[in-house]
C-alpha cells in the first residue's frame, strides 16, 4: 500500500532507470568482488606482484606506468587472466552501471514525446562514452 | 609496516567515513580524500582516482530506492548532472597533468574552504519559491513525494535552473580534479539556490553525484590512474560503513557529526597546505 503510495507520482521513466541501476549496480559488485577475491588470495597473480604493490604506491600515476609497464584503460582486457587488471574490469563495469540506466532514460523520454530530455540523455551517454574512450587522459605514454 | 596492513587499514577508514558521511549529509568521497592522503602512503592520484570510485558506489547503490520515492527528482537532477559531468572530466585531465606539489597546495586550500563553507552551511526544510523561474518552468522542473514523517503530499517547484547549472559546472570542475565528488556541494545548491525542498535535494543530489563521478573516473581509469589494490578495499569498507551510517542517521544528531566532519576537513587541509608549501614533511 505504501509503495503504492510512493509509485503513484513517480513519472515511468524513473522506475526503468532505477530498476536498471539497480541491477547494474548488483552485478558490477558482484564481478568486482568475484575479481577482488580471486587477485588477493593470490589465484590471479597481479601483473605486478600485490606484495610489491608498496615499491609503487607512492608514484604519481604517470611514473607507475612507465615504471612497471602496466596497460591502462581498455587494454587491461588483454590481460584478464592478470588480477589487477580483472579488478579493473570489475571496475569499468561499475562506471559503466549510469550509462546502461541513461540509454534506458533516452529511449523512455522518447517514446513519451519529451525531446528535450530524450536529447539531454543521449548527450550524457555520448559524454560519459567519451570519457571512457581512452582519448581524454591528457599527455600519458602509450 | 607488511604491505597487507594497509589494505586492510584502508577498509577500516573507508568504513568509518561511511558511517560518518552518511548522518553529515557530504559524499563519503570529500572526508576519504584528505583522511587517506593525509595519513596514508599513496600518491593523490591514486586517492582522488578512488574518492571518485567510493562516491560514485556509495551514490549508485543508494539512488534507486531515492528515485522509486520520488525523492530522487531526474527532471530537476539531470541538467546539472550533465553540466556537472562535461566539467568533471576537464577537472580530471587538469588534475592529473599538475605537478604533484602544486596539487598538494591547491588540494589543501579547496578541503580548507569546504571546511569553512560546512560549518557555516544552513539549510530549509521548504523553500519559498514564489514563482517557477524561466527554465525551470520551460523544462518542467517540479514535483511531488510522499513526507513519510507526517503523511502530507509535499509538491514543489524550482528556480534558477541556468544558473544551478552554471554552479554544477564548477561543482563538477571541483570534484573531478580533486576527486572530491559533488556531495559536499549539492544541498547548498539544490535546496539554498535552486529552491527544491532539503530531502528532494538530497536524494537528487545523490543522482548528481553518481553521474558527475562516473565521467571523472573514466579519464583516471584511461590514464591508469586506478590501482585495484587501493580501490577495492576503500570501495567495499564504503559500501558496508553507509550501510552503518543510515541507521546512525535515524539516531544520531547530524549537526554534532557535521561539525566534527568539518573539524577534521580544516585540519587535513591545513595538512595538506602546509606539506605542499614544505613547512611539513
Amino acid at each position: 500500500m505504501k509503495e503504492t503510495l510512493e509509485r503513484r507520482n513517480v513519472e515511468p521513466e524513473q522506475i526503468v532507470y532505477a530498476r536498471t541501476l539497480e541491477w547494474a549496480t548488483k552485478i558490477s559488485i558482484a564481478v568486482l568482488v568475484l575479481t577482488g577475491s580471486l587477485y588477493f588470495s593470490g589465484i590471479l597473480p597481479g601483473r605486478v606482484p600485490v606484495n610489491r604493490m608498496s615499491d609503487f604506491w607512492g608514484m604519481k600515476a604517470r611514473e607507475y606506468l612507465l615504471t612497471t609497464q602496466s596497460p591502462r584503460g581498455w587494454a587491461v582486457l588483454y590481460f584478464m587472466d592478470r588480477g589487477d587488471c580483472a579488478v579493473t574490469f570489475g571496475i569499468m563495469c561499475l562506471a559503466l552501471v549510469t550509462v546502461a540506466g541513461f540509454i534506458g532514460l533516452t529511449f523512455s523520454f522518447f517514446r513519451k514525446g519529451d525531446k528535450v530530455y530524450a536529447l539531454m540523455a543521449a548527450l550524457q551517454v555520448i559524454v560519459i562514452l567519451l570519457a571512457a574512450s581512452g582519448l581524454l587522459t591528457g599527455h600519458y605514454p602509450n | 609496516m607488511a604491505w597487507w596492513v594497509w589494505p586492510i587499514l584502508l577498509f577500516f577508514v573507508s568504513l568509518l567515513v561511511g558511517i560518518v558521511a552518511v548522518p553529515a549529509g557530504v559524499g563519503g568521497a570529500v572526508l576519504f580524500v584528505p583522511i587517506v592522503g593525509s595519513l596514508f602512503p599513496f600518491d593523490l592520484d591514486f586517492v582522488r582516482s578512488t574518492g571518485l570510485l567510493i562516491a560514485l558506489t556509495s551514490s549508485v547503490s543508494a539512488s534507486p530506492p531515492l528515485i522509486r520515492a520520488n525523492m530522487a527528482n531526474l527532471r530537476l537532477a539531470m541538467p546539472p548532472a550533465l553540466m556537472a559531468s562535461i566539467f568533471s572530466i576537464l577537472g580530471a585531465m587538469i588534475g592529473l597533468a599538475l605537478p604533484g606539489q602544486v596539487m598538494q597546495i591547491s588540494f589543501g586550500a579547496i578541503i580548507l574552504v569546504i571546511g569553512i563553507l560546512l560549518f557555516l552551511a544552513k539549510n530549509s526544510e521548504y523553500p519559498n519559491v514564489p514563482v517557477a523561474g524561466g527554465l525551470a518552468k520551460k523544462l518542467g522542473i517540479a514535483g511531488s513525494y510522499n513526507e513519510a514523517s507526517t503523511g502530507e503530499q509535499i509538491d514543489w517547484k524550482a528556480w534558477r535552473a541556468g544558473r544551478g547549472c552554471l554552479t554544477f559546472s564548477f561543482i563538477g570542475f571541483i570534484a573531478g580534479m580533486f576527486g572530491i565528488g559533488a556531495g559536499w556541494a549539492n544541498v547548498p545548491v539544490l535546496n539554498l539556490l535552486m529552491g527544491a525542498p532539503f530531502k528532494v535535494a538530497v536524494a537528487s543530489g545523490i543522482f548528481v553525484t553518481s553521474v558527475a563521478g562516473t565521467s571523472a573516473v573514466w579519464v583516471y581509469l584511461g590514464s591508469g590512474a586506478v590501482l585495484p589494490i587501493i580501490a577495492l578495499p576503500s570501495i567495499l569498507g564504503m559500501l558496508i560503513g553507509a550501510r552503518i551510517g543510515v541507521q546512525v542517521l535515524a539516531k544520531g544528531r547530524p549537526r554534532a557529526i557535521r561539525m566534527v566532519v568539518a573539524g577534521v576537513l580544516l585540519l587535513a587541509g591545513l595538512r595538506s597546505l602546509t606539506r605542499g608549501l614544505g613547512i611539513l614533511p
